[in-house]
């Protein structure tokens, strides 16, 4: 028998090979017994685990509480994708109707509320950056457009219309988006590249980690999906912010304009 | 044949309730491939009347053709595009876009009227040579002198062939040298393409080599001396 070393933290003795007693409830919900001998430690990244499980032979087991050879009691599916979760609880309990389908959110549902929180916390980091990346924007383009006045008021007089000026500008700010946008995704993934190889050590907090079943070592990923998403956000900021500026931009007098500093 | 005709404009501004007559009642008319100027102390209405005939501002009263188009019938967007197509501009300052070469700047206008590359460089470079400017066509405004500067404004300002070019004290930033050669250059252009040019000016140079000059003072027309 293996258990956890949060086990034997609680153990009042630990020597390999000492005895320990197990009870369980059989299938007939009789309470049942028996001595295992203590065969080795195991160490994972999840205390909660460790402080509840420990390993026997399933032999020994299923003898014990009456299943057969070949019976199990229980099934752990991992899926590679956890956004697919709900969906693929749903399709086995549809092909399974028999058996009872608990996913992760229901057997863990505090890491479920977590996992949740920060998925919102992200929402509203990315929208605090937007806002952000939206007001330094317009500051920028209201700074170019009052040092271009003269600029501008001479496009007008010589014939570039209101939209071509309100196009301009709105490009201008588009590219300006575009080039820190791609600039910052460029970093990032070589930063997680080289981070989703050697991982990050967040050992300080290790023990917070571990009692959700996180490592204290985070390996960071990244979607193409996100960066599209982010391409598109920043463009779509950038349009937006631009508009203000490029409004200031039209209400220029020419004659006023060609004669400023 | 008239290029231009200003049927007794006149702009009154409101300055801190005070009633300024910027350019009072004043009638002239021009005719193509003419070199005149407009002279006359401060504040006697040159710029504002030039201003008025560009369409860069609205008469109180009066009228404005140009080319037979009354400027005040127009719409705003419909007056960006007459200006455009009809009206050449050669500023003070240059106001050449630093970002583009020399031969961008030229060209702008006749990218805004969607004309062919083809004729597009032809024009340009016509124009480049005209100027004497054709082997700086790929520098910057900031790599070049204020006389290249404003021999590249007047380039851009004929690039179309607009009925006038306007020029409100073209000379004005320039050394004597510098000026001579502009002056020189835009007459031979007056010559060449036929067009219009009306200066706003204290320059003498310019003056002595005007065919027309036009006197102002307090907004009004106090002679008008056509020289043979």
């Amino acid at each position: 028998m293996k258990y956890g070393v949060l086990i034997r933290k609680e153990a009042w003795s630990f020597r390999e090979g000492a005895r320990l007693t197990l009870t369980f409830l059989d299938s007939d919900n009789n309470l049942v017994g028996a001595v295992f001998r203590l065969a080795g430690l195991y160490d994972i990244t999840n205390s909660m685990f460790e402080k509840s499980t420990v390993f026997v032979r399933s032999s020994d087991l299923n003898k014990l509480i009456g299943l057969g050879e070949n019976d199990f009691h229980q099934l752990v599916v991992k899926i590679s994708n956890i956004d697919q979760t709900d969906a693929v609880t749903d399709i086995i309990a549809q092909k399974l109707p028999d058996l009872e389908v608990i996913n992760w959110k229901k057997l863990q549902p505090d890491l479920a509320m977590m996992t949740g929180m920060v998925e919102q916390f992200y929402l509203i980091f990315g929208l605090i950056i937007l806002a952000a990346l939206a007001f330094g924007i317009i500051n920028t383009m209201l700074m170019v457009v009052m040092e271009r006045t003269r600029e501008l008021g001479m496009l007008t007089a010589i014939g570039m219309n209101k939209r071509k000026v309100f196009s301009m500008i709105m490009l201008e700010s588009v590219f300006l988006s575009l080039i820190g946008g791609v600039t910052g995704m460029i970093i990032s993934y070589i930063l997680i590249s080289i981070t989703s190889h050697t991982g990050i050590d967040l050992s300080q907090q290790a023990e917070g980690f571990e009692a959700f079943g996180y490592s204290a070592i985070v390996y960071p990923m990244i979607s193409a999906r996100f960066f599209v998403m982010v391409a598109v956000l920043i463009i779509i900021t950038g349009v937006l912010s631009s508009i203000y500026p490029s409004m200031k931009a039209l209400k220029l007098n020419p004659v006023e304009a060609i004669r400023s500093e | 044949m008239k290029v231009l005709q200003i049927n007794n404009v006149s702009k009154i501004y409101n300055e801190n309730d005070v009633q300024v007559n910027a350019v009072n009642g004043v009638t002239l008319d021009f005719q193509e491939a003419e070199f005149a100027a407009v002279v006359g102390p401060s504040g006697s209405g040159k710029t504002t009347l030039l201003n008025l005939i560009g369409g860069l501002d609205n008469p109180t009263s009066g009228e404005i053709l140009i080319d037979g188009t009354n400027l005040s019938k127009l719409k705003s967007s419909e007056l960006i595009d007459f200006r455009m197509r009809n009206i050449g501009f050669v500023f003070q300052a240059y106001n050449l876009i630093p970002v583009l070469t020399a031969k961008e700047n030229v060209e702008f206008i006749m990218n805004l009227q969607k004309w062919s590359k083809k004729d597009r460089d032809e024009r340009t470079f016509e124009l480049l040579k005209a100027v004497g400017l054709f082997d700086r066509a790929n520098s910057r405004p900031t790599k070049m002198s204020g006389g290249q500067q404003q021999r590249i404004a007047v380039a851009r300002a004929l690039a179309s062939r607009p009925k006038f070019v306007l020029a409100d004290e073209p000379t004005a930033n320039l050394d004597s040298k510098s000026a001579s050669t502009l002056l020189e250059i835009m007459e031979k252009l007056n010559h060449e393409e036929k067009i219009t040019f009306i200066f706003s000016t204290h320059d003498a140079r310019v003056v002595k080599m005007a065919h027309r000059v036009i006197t102002l003072e307090d907004g009004k027309v106090i002679s008008d001396d056509l020289r043979e």
